[in-house]
């Protein structure tokens, strides 16, 4: 064991160096996260306990990002690796199994959770990786997380058991929230009209409608017919809301389009979805994310 | 201290080669729907590329002589019979299928690099490599989709053949190659590595193989040739026509990964092949039809042009249900022109080009065959791709 402690201080004082940060402390295990999501959550329960290398960057895609041969000998000799699983990184795959092989202890944080299934839509039946969405998950993760980094050599139990307790509060903070504010919306209107695909687990935990529609895209918003807006029309219709809540890439041109072609006076609202963004770009930790979904929903439905 | 490190700069060092095939490219921008573009190439070989969202065209480059182009939705191969290459054009454009949901990138479009070879080539995209057949040489070359992504040219393997023209294609970690000619045609089995497996399965006249969602459908004289994954093993089956005299498919073609593409029957309409049912259904037309494409699974919509260069909306209950004007008279007259001309398909609108007339439309089949847009080119449009599926 010690002899591979070692070996990871010099791979991460090397990376330290290599990215311009300044290490002060040379003696700390290593824990390597896939997403920037749980990386954010880890580096609340570890404090200054460990180093955290999240491997995902800020506004990436958790499905298809890649690692440097820097960063995939890392996750090789690493302390800890912390993935979310149920098939999120299929990129990294390859990599999370190979360190597995290297007896590298793993925390997959889908295994510590209920998983739902996506009910509908070609992959119906396969477990939906989106858990995030609903703190209450988050927190069966959080509390698996306080055991396994706890288990590492090198860590204050004590610190870290502390850590875990004050982030638990902020997440039952969270969870209260949310399901406080979600009740301002009349619950015949709880209902995400989306094209987003992540927002079954919070649909499950708060009791809301998730309405999958087809949200017409540029090439039929330049020169639309009612056709290619009935399925998004019937659906705003049948959840008799005001708000769509899509990614689009111009959705002040869809909004004009549904007003123009449907009649239908309806806003066009973002969610954050798979990423953490850079700071100070509007997400920049797991609790904000979090926080401006929530207010986002709630305008949109009250 | 390390934590600060969780957005590392981009690495200096080499990345490592993950991915599932369609190739994250480093510099790639995820974009919010498919970023759709009509590539054109003219007849002096220029390479233009058109954004549908904002109209807005890009030249890519310019090759020498062009005599046929296929693509993937990313990949824009130009084939030039004459001098027996295949170029290859990296759109910048695509989509990647995530099963539950999709992702769309955008990236700078650029030339990657050329495959020699001698004559006439015939291309066809699979999900990771791009399987190309030189019918002067007989060589097979299987290009590697994620390299092209990186901007190099990898032939996953090249095996020489009798002058022959058929084809290569990839499915799943195998291949499938036609050997023989005419009534002797057959289609080998290959590892991914090209070495021949043993399997095999007649198919007399192979014409051109179409991937479906189900697997790749390869006509045959007298039946459909369709071949699946069988847990980790290739499963050949027979899709037979109907009886009656309406003359089989050579080529099949429908919207990015549908199960039920179309083909043409000669002069009598179009075959409806539903891979999933394996079954095929004969859509009459009273015109016969020059390119068929199918739009839609479950409505059996197919979109024909007919020789008098209508795009006709079939319906497979109902038969034609909507039609547009002539909309190339001038390059009907000119056989070399309207040998490039190219009726495709995709979820919301379908792109004709017509050469002589220096125009792309854009048609909304779902509103009764409404023109919903007509585009001016510079260089006459001889031939055209979409891109960004």
């Amino acid at each position: 064991m010690k002899t591979r402690i070692l070996a990871v201080l010099s791979a991460a004082a090397l990376a330290v160096g290599a990215t311009g940060c300044t290490p002060t402390a040379t003696d700390r295990p290593l824990i390597v996260v896939t997403t920037n999501i749980l990386g954010d959550v880890v580096e609340n329960i570890v404090g200054d306990e460990a180093g955290v290398l999240t491997l995902m960057k800020p506004n990436a895609d958790p499905h298809s990002f890649e690692i440097s041969a820097r960063e995939a000998s890392l996750l090789h000799t690493a302390d800890l690796l912390v993935s979310n699983g149920l098939g999120l990184e299929e990129g990294l795959q390859q990599h999370l199994d190979s360190a597995a092989a290297n007896d590298v202890p793993k925390l997959v944080a889908g295994d510590q959770i209920d998983a739902l299934d996506y009910a509908d839509g070609d992959a119906a039946g396969m477990p939906d990786s989106h858990f995030w969405t609903d703190p209450g998950r988050m927190m069966d993760v959080v509390a698996a997380l306080d055991t396994a980094i706890s288990d590492i050599e090198g860590v204050d139990p004590m610190v870290i058991s502390a850590n875990t307790t004050r982030y638990l509060v902020d997440l039952q903070d969270l969870d209260d929230t949310m399901a406080d504010a979600f009740t301002r919306i009349p619950e015949n209107q709880r209902a995400l009209v989306t094209n987003h695909h992540v927002f079954g687990y919070l649909a499950d935990r708060f009791g809301f409608r998730v309405i999958g529609a087809i949200i017409p895209g540029g090439t039929t918003l330049a020169a639309p017919s009612a056709s290619d807006l009935r399925d998004l029309v019937s659906a705003v219709n049948d959840a008799g809301v005001r708000t769509i809540f899509a990614e689009s890439s111009q959705p002040d041109r869809l909004a004009q389009v549904l007003a123009d072609e449907a009649g239908l006076d309806v806003s066009v609202v973002e969610l954050y979805t798979e990423s953490l963004t850079a700071p100070g770009d509007g997400a920049e930790d797991y609790l904000t994310m979090m926080q401006v979904n929530t207010d986002r929903i709630v305008t949109g439905l009250s | 201290m390390l934590t600060a490190c969780s957005t590392p700069e981009p690495s200096p060092v080499p990345t490592s080669s993950i991915g599932d095939g369609h190739g994250f490219v480093v510099g790639a921008q995820e974009v919010a729907e498919p970023p759709l573009h009509l590539l054109t190439v003219s007849r002096n070989g220029a390479i233009d590329q058109m954004d549908l969202l904002d109209e807005s065209w890009a030249e890519i480059g310019s090759f020498e002589s062009v005599t046929d182009i296929v693509t993937d939705g990313r990949y824009v191969f130009a084939s030039d019979a004459e001098n027996g290459t295949v170029a290859i054009i990296d759109s910048g454009m695509w989509t990647r299928d995530h099963e539950d949901h999709f992702h769309y990138y955008r990236a700078t479009p650029r030339v990657v690099g050329v495959v020699e070879g001698d004559g006439a080539a015939t291309i066809s995209p699979g999900s990771s490599a791009t399987g190309i057949v030189f019918a002067d040489s007989g060589d097979s070359v299987m290009l590697d989709n994620a390299a092209l992504g990186d901007g190099d040219v990898v032939e996953r393997f090249r095996l020489s053949d009798e002058r022959h023209a058929g084809s290569l294609v990839q499915l799943g970690s195998f291949a499938l190659r036609t050997t023989g000619e005419a009534e002797e045609t057959s289609v080998q089995v290959l590892s991914g590595d090209g070495d021949v497996t043993g399997a095999k399965a007649a198919c007399a006249d192979a014409g051109i193989p179409f991937t479906t969602s189900v697997g790749v459908a390869i006509p045959c004289a007298v039946d459909v040739l369709l071949a699946s994954i069988d847990s980790d093993d290739i499963r050949f089956e027979r899709i037979a026509y109907p009886t009656g005299d309406a003359p089989t498919a050579t080529s099949f073609d429908a919207r990015e990964g549908r199960p039920s593409p179309a083909g043409r029957a000669g002069d009598a309409g179009s075959w409806l092949l539903d891979t999933r049912a394996r079954t095929l259904t004969l859509v009459p037309s009273e015109q016969p039809l020059l390119q068929v494409t199918a739009v839609s699974d479950d409505g059996g919509h197919i979109l024909g042009l007919t020789i008098d260069g209508r795009v006709t909306v079939f319906s497979a209950d109902r038969g034609a249900v909507a039609t547009t004007k002539p909309l190339l008279p001038n390059t009907l007259a000119q056989p070399d022109l309207l040998a490039g001309v190219t009726l495709i398909a995709d979820q919301q609108r379908a792109y004709l080009n017509a050469p002589a007339e220096h125009l792309l439309y854009e048609i909304d089949f779902a509103d009764s065959a409404r023109i919903a847009r007509t585009f001016a080119t510079e260089n006459a449009p001889v031939f055209l791709a979409e891109t960004g599926r």
